[in-house]
């Protein structure tokens, strides 16, 4: 019986040292072609540390709404994704504050703008994402052309290149409410140096598309991408994207960037992808390339294992692991100070562009996603023509005043 | 005096055997109804945790609304439409089961199926044979047919979303219908038919009429389901192109969790409530004085 009673003590107190070691922490992604690479990094960071748990959900469609759900329901992640910018402040009652932490020194400074909100760092930069028009090297080749299109008028020539020797130009994914707000970002940074001002301006409703000539431009880039689409561009989502180009049946894919290029060269590996900045009027100087930080990861504050994520976020971003996790597994250019560029041919056309200065920040961050699905629809109108341009004009405008913000 | 206290004794038991039951429902339904109902009054976003009341602006706002006039507008196109088509298909497919076919198992089943996926999984589905499937049909065949942006085409869209909504839910209103079929006492059509009905006398003069109940049951059930379609819509054109296809449904729901505008959706969804309720009661009333007794 003692024996019995000794055994069972026993038992209780193993388990009781079982549970007191395995804390979990709930993580919830948006990116799912990143899902690969957050597995290997939980895999890592538990061979360091096997007492903490990582629950990982990931999805893309709809994460937003999600998430709210998630929020409203008591039931926060403990690790989430948001906005960088203005989403900074909207998720602030939630966010814990990590201004102290170690890896807060190894951001790169052009990305700690976009991380802060009065004063306190609330996010972590999920990676650099490069934005533009995504092109096939070697189709490029074939219709005899030597370099990327530095004005709208070249584009627009390459296009009648491309065309007459049999090459479907473009292949637009513009079911995506999100590929309208990449294509805008290039017109809204060459409109304005300071892309944080111009937003605030039309969150106010004083600012008009007619007083912004290269906003206007816009639509006619719009229109030209229409112009040498693929069919069905309406109706084709992402996937349908990455498709047309991965299988060879366009030269260029628009609104996308460099998170799609491991996706296409799962279809083709061998294809070699160039990417250029989209180029906003026939003046070669403001065609630049789209580079910054746009996701960042939330710490929830009322979390019950904060020490837990903060081991995690160290083991992510200030460690060994950090210096090849973004360069060699993400194939992502790394927020990271002291990392380079990741060797693949649209890492290598990015790093140039970084080089030479050509690049522009990114404007998405400066109003709500909201606005952003509202805008993506109302260009699928005027695409579709269920509103005139200025109809579509009128109502941009208005969103952006209304739920810019 | 017996009576008065046996009607009290019964009503004590009443209460005693439904509390439980209300209780739950109040909980579950009417109490988060009743918390939904107060956000209406304000501009709470969904995300902060404090909510500021503003009145009726909410409700003001809603009168001038191209947005949710147009879905209401879609909803209601998309309910005529479907219950028509759905309910004509149904009787159809249903007196022709009845008759007894060599495959009427086999034609049961593929009729059935899709009603046991999820709408998401059709929604899917359909995508993939309208979007690409179509394309390489397109290339092979040639035929315009297959070339028609089937979720692009703004004149086209909207019947899309109705025939594959169609598809998934025919099953069972045939099964509704079929089991009404059986229904009919066999003396009723012998009796027509001694008299010298005809097929098509017998089917108009008496088999309809016969099938008043489950003709008021399918079109109560098919327009509930056309005013809460929303989840074909998600997996098949994300409410697109532009706003071509939003339901209402599909709008509260960006208004609320897209847009951050949980005050608004909120408002919305009541005013929604409110013409659903006035449409099941004309509605209900209408039918049930138009059957025949059995």
């Amino acid at each position: 019986m003692k024996r019995m009673v000794a055994a069972l003590a026993i038992a209780v107190v193993a388990a009781g040292a079982q549970f007191a070691q395995t804390t979990t922490i709930k993580w919830f992604a948006n990116a799912n072609e990143y899902q690969d690479y957050y597995a290997q990094l939980i895999k890592a960071f538990n061979k360091v540390e096997p007492g903490i748990k990582i629950d990982l959900e990931v999805t893309q469609d709809d994460y937003p709404s999600m998430l709210k759900i998630q929020i409203n329901a008591g039931n926060t992640p403990d690790i989430f994704n948001t906005m960088l910018g203005t989403e900074v402040e909207s998720f602030a009652d939630y966010s814990a504050d990590l201004s102290s932490q170690a890896w807060v020194g190894e951001v790169l400074p052009s990305v700690l703008p976009d991380i802060k909100y009065q004063g306190k760092v609330l996010a972590v930069p999920v990676v650099q994402n490069g934005f533009g028009i995504i092109y096939n090297k070697k189709m490029f080749a074939e219709a005899g052309i030597k370099s990327v299109p530095k004005t709208v008028a070249e584009l627009a020539s390459d296009c009648k290149k491309l065309k007459a020797k049999g090459i479907t130009p473009f292949g637009n994914g513009f079911k995506e409410w999100w590929v309208f707000k990449h294509i805008f970002m290039n017109f809204q940074a060459a409109q304005s140096p300071d892309v944080h001002a111009l937003n605030v301006a039309f969150q106010s409703g004083k600012a008009k598309f007619k007083d912004n000539p290269i906003l206007m431009s816009y639509f006619d880039m719009i229109d030209l991408f229409m112009e040498y689409s693929a069919p069905n561009p309406i109706s084709t989502d992402f996937n349908g994207e990455m498709n047309l180009i991965g299988t060879g049946k366009v030269a260029m894919i628009t609104g996308q960037g460099i998170w799609a290029e491991p996706g296409i060269n799962k279809i083709d590996p061998k294809m070699q992808l160039g990417i250029f900045g989209i180029p906003v009027n026939n003046d070669p100087s403001k065609t630049k390339l789209v580079l910054g930080a746009d996701h960042g990861w939330r710490v929830n504050k009322d979390s019950k294992n904060l020490a837990a994520v903060q081991k995690f976020l160290d083991f992510w971003y200030n460690s060994d692991f950090s210096k090849t996790y973004w360069t060699d597994m993400l194939k992502a250019t790394s927020p990271i100070k002291g990392t380079k560029a990741a060797n693949t041919s649209m890492n290598r056309d990015i790093q140039a562009y970084s080089d030479a200065g050509d690049v522009y920040p990114e404007a998405q961050i400066w109003a709500t996603d909201a606005f952003h699905q509202k805008f993506g629809e109302l260009t699928q109108e005027y695409i579709i023509k269920s509103k005139t341009k200025a109809q579509v004009i009128a109502a941009m405008e208005a969103a952006w005043a209304k739920i810019g913000r | 005096m017996i009576g008065k206290k046996h009607g009290w004794e019964s009503g004590g038991n009443f209460a005693l055997f439904v509390a439980p039951a209300a209780v739950c429902v109040f909980l579950a339904f009417y109490a988060p109804f009743l918390m939904n109902a107060y956000y209406a009054f304000t501009d709470w976003n969904g995300i902060q945790r404090a909510a500021r009341f503003n009145g009726i602006s909410n409700f003001v706002e809603l009168a001038t609304d191209a947005d949710f006039l147009g879905s209401v507008v879609f909803t209601v196109k998309f309910a005529v439409l479907y219950i028509a088509i759905t309910n004509f298909l149904a009787i159809l497919v249903a007196v022709l089961l009845n008759h007894k076919l060599a495959i009427a198992g086999a034609v049961r089943a593929a009729i059935f199926v899709p009603y046991i996926l999820s709408l998401v999984i059709v929604g899917f589905i359909w995508s993939f044979v309208l979007g690409p499937g179509f394309q390489s049909l397109a290339a092979s065949t040639g035929w315009g047919f297959f070339k028609v942006d089937w979720l692009g085409d703004l004149r086209v869209v909207g019947l899309t979303v109705v025939l594959v909504s169609v598809w998934q839910s025919l099953g069972f209103y045939v099964l509704i219908y079929h089991a009404g079929l059986q229904a009919i006492p066999k003396e009723t059509s012998e009796a027509a038919l001694l008299d010298g009905a005809g097929p098509a006398t017998k089917l108009f003069k008496v088999t309809l009429p016969m099938l008043g109940p489950s003709v008021t049951s399918c079109f109560f059930f098919s327009l509930a389901a056309s005013i809460r379609v929303y989840d074909v819509i998600v997996s098949l054109t994300r409410g697109g192109p532009g706003r071509a296809t939003s339901s209402v449904t599909f709008d509260i729901y960006t208004e609320a969790f897209s847009r951050n505008r949980y005050g608004y959706g909120t408002a919305k969804s009541l005013a929604v409530l409110l013409l659903v309720v006035i449409l099941a009661v004309v509605q209900l009333r209408k039918m049930k004085s138009r059957e025949v007794e059995a």
